[in-house]
């Protein structure tokens, strides 16, 4: 009845009215339509998003086991293949007929035990040193690092330098491991794959803001190359830099310097998170 | 995300409306009065319903500078409604009406925008309740919106041809609401039951 009364062509605001009603129905039905297809491409967007960050998260944690296996059995192979046959070397020089023997023979099996036993003691001071090293434990991350730094130089296949600009406070000392593990990550893999034959490392902060610099002039890592090796199956190293980062709400770039000579590897921590992270420990 | 204080307000301003369009329409079905006076009963209704709704939309929309906006031009619209209807009782005032349906339009086109803006987990969902009300309303303003344009144009008996369109975008809307209600019910139930009990069964010795 309405509809016909308003078509009628005597009846103009009728035809108004009514044409005006429709489009306006129409113009809410699209709106309510563009609305939820266009929140439900948002959502599917998003969910991909997450499913990929958790199969990176699965990578990386696939990665860290893989690393902390190796470690594990790098230990193992240490202690079976060289503190196991030194000992039962030093047992042999002190075994049933050693009070047979006359003086002369048993002094000089006590002295050969003795060097046996003290290198025992080097080799497992030596697997204990790998796995945290004292002088960090002890003095600082600037320190660690010299000292790691005066190793590699001491070798003579490197010159390898460090300076840190303002270290007067030290970070959390799980801070600091975390840190140092990812330098002699990355100074690894300068040594194993660059050819550099310099590697110099700086230490500064802006603000909040805590960087470590490594530059070196071998053959080195652009972003791309880190994200794209960071996703593959391949480098486990680079991978384990990334969940160790992760930890510590770092970033870490790589990139060539500005004169196209030198890679650069920066590592951006923020000092805020830190001490978030340590009151929230608290 | 339903079950804020502020959403609960909402709906609890959404329940008033839809009690005081039915107290509105009794009226106007069952006394002579407001037969006689229907044009100043409108009128009031116009001035129930865009408060309410305003309000409501107070509520939901959280952006300050849209909150400043609702109240500034609350303001001038209360004024305007009063000093026009000062003088004249018996006339129904078109452009109160569809100077509100504009206002309420807007309010329901910023309510998307803000949350299409919003991130995903708080952003639009169609079993949302209070995005049911929202295009409730904008369903209600989008069949009524022309009606109250051209209602002062239009003959008595005109009018009250036409007014059906109104009578069936109310039931529309309200059909919206009572979903929407539902659907807060619904899942504020389903919330409120705990998803399971962690009990830790191993005694402290075992630790």
């Amino acid at each position: 009845m309405v509809l016909l009364q308003a078509l009628s062509p005597d009846n103009n605001i009728s035809m108004v009215l009514f044409f005006g009603t429709i489009g306006m129905l129409a113009l809410t039905i699209g709106l309510i339509v563009f609305i939820s297809f266009h929140q439900r491409k948002v959502i599917r967007y998003q969910q991909q998003l997450q499913r990929m960050e958790q199969d990176q998260q699965k990578t990386l944690l696939n990665a860290s086991i893989r690393l902390q296996e190796e470690e594990r059995q790098r230990i193992a192979a240490d202690l079976h293949d060289d503190a196991g046959p030194l000992l039962a070397t030093a047992r042999l020089y002190l075994n049933e007929n050693f009070v047979n023997l006359d003086k002369q023979t048993q002094l000089q099996s006590i002295y050969n035990a003795k060097q046996i036993i003290d290198d025992t003691i080097q080799l497992i001071r030596n697997i204990s040193h790998s796995l945290m090293p004292p002088t960090l434990k002890n003095f600082g991350l600037e320190s660690a690092v010299n000292d790691l730094f005066q190793k590699i130089s001491g070798s003579g296949s490197m010159n390898a330098s460090s300076r840190f600009h303002d270290y007067r406070e030290r970070l959390k000392a799980e801070n600091e491991l975390i840190i140092f593990r990812i330098i002699q990550e990355l100074v690894n893999n300068i040594l194993k794959h660059s050819n550099a034959s310099f590697i110099h490392l700086t230490q500064n902060t802006s603000g909040q803001r805590f960087f470590i610099r490594l530059h070196h002039d071998g053959r080195g890592l652009t972003q791309n190359d880190f994200e794209k090796l960071g996703k593959s199956n391949v480098g486990l190293g680079l991978k384990n830099i990334q969940s160790r980062l992760k930890v510590l709400q770092g970033k870490i770039f790589f990139e060539k310097d500005m004169s196209q000579t030198y890679y650069k590897v920066t590592i951006e921590l923020n000092r805020e998170d830190e001490l978030k992270t340590a009151n929230g420990s608290n | 995300m339903c079950c804020s204080k502020t959403h609960i307000k909402g709906f609890w301003v959404i329940f008033f409306y839809s009690i005081a369009s039915l107290i509105s329409d009794g009226f106007l079905a069952t006394s002579e009065w407001a037969t006689e006076h229907k044009f100043f009963l409108w009128n009031i209704f116009t001035f129930v319903e865009y408060s309410l709704l305003s309000y409501f939309f107070y509520l939901t929309i959280k952006l300050r500078i849209v909150r400043l906006t609702i109240i500034v031009i609350s303001i001038i619209f209360y004024i305007v409604f009063f000093s026009l209807n000062r003088t004249n009782h018996d006339q129904y005032n078109s452009f109160l009406s569809f100077i509100s349906e504009v206002v309420i339009l807007a309010l329901c086109l910023i309510y998307f925008i803000s949350k299409m803006k919003q991130p995903v987990e708080d952003s639009i969902n169609i079993f949302n309740p209070e995005f049911l009300i929202v295009i409730a309303l904008l369903l209600y303003v989008a069949c009524t919106l022309f009606l109250f344009i051209i209602a002062n144009h239009l003959s008595v008996k005109e009018m009250n041809e036409y007014w059906i369109i109104t009578n069936y975008s109310n039931i529309l809307t309200n059909i919206l609401f009572s979903t929407a209600f539902l659907l807060y019910r619904y899942q504020n139930k389903k919330s409120a039951t705990p998803e399971s009990h962690s009990v830790d069964y191993t005694s402290p010795n075992d630790r």
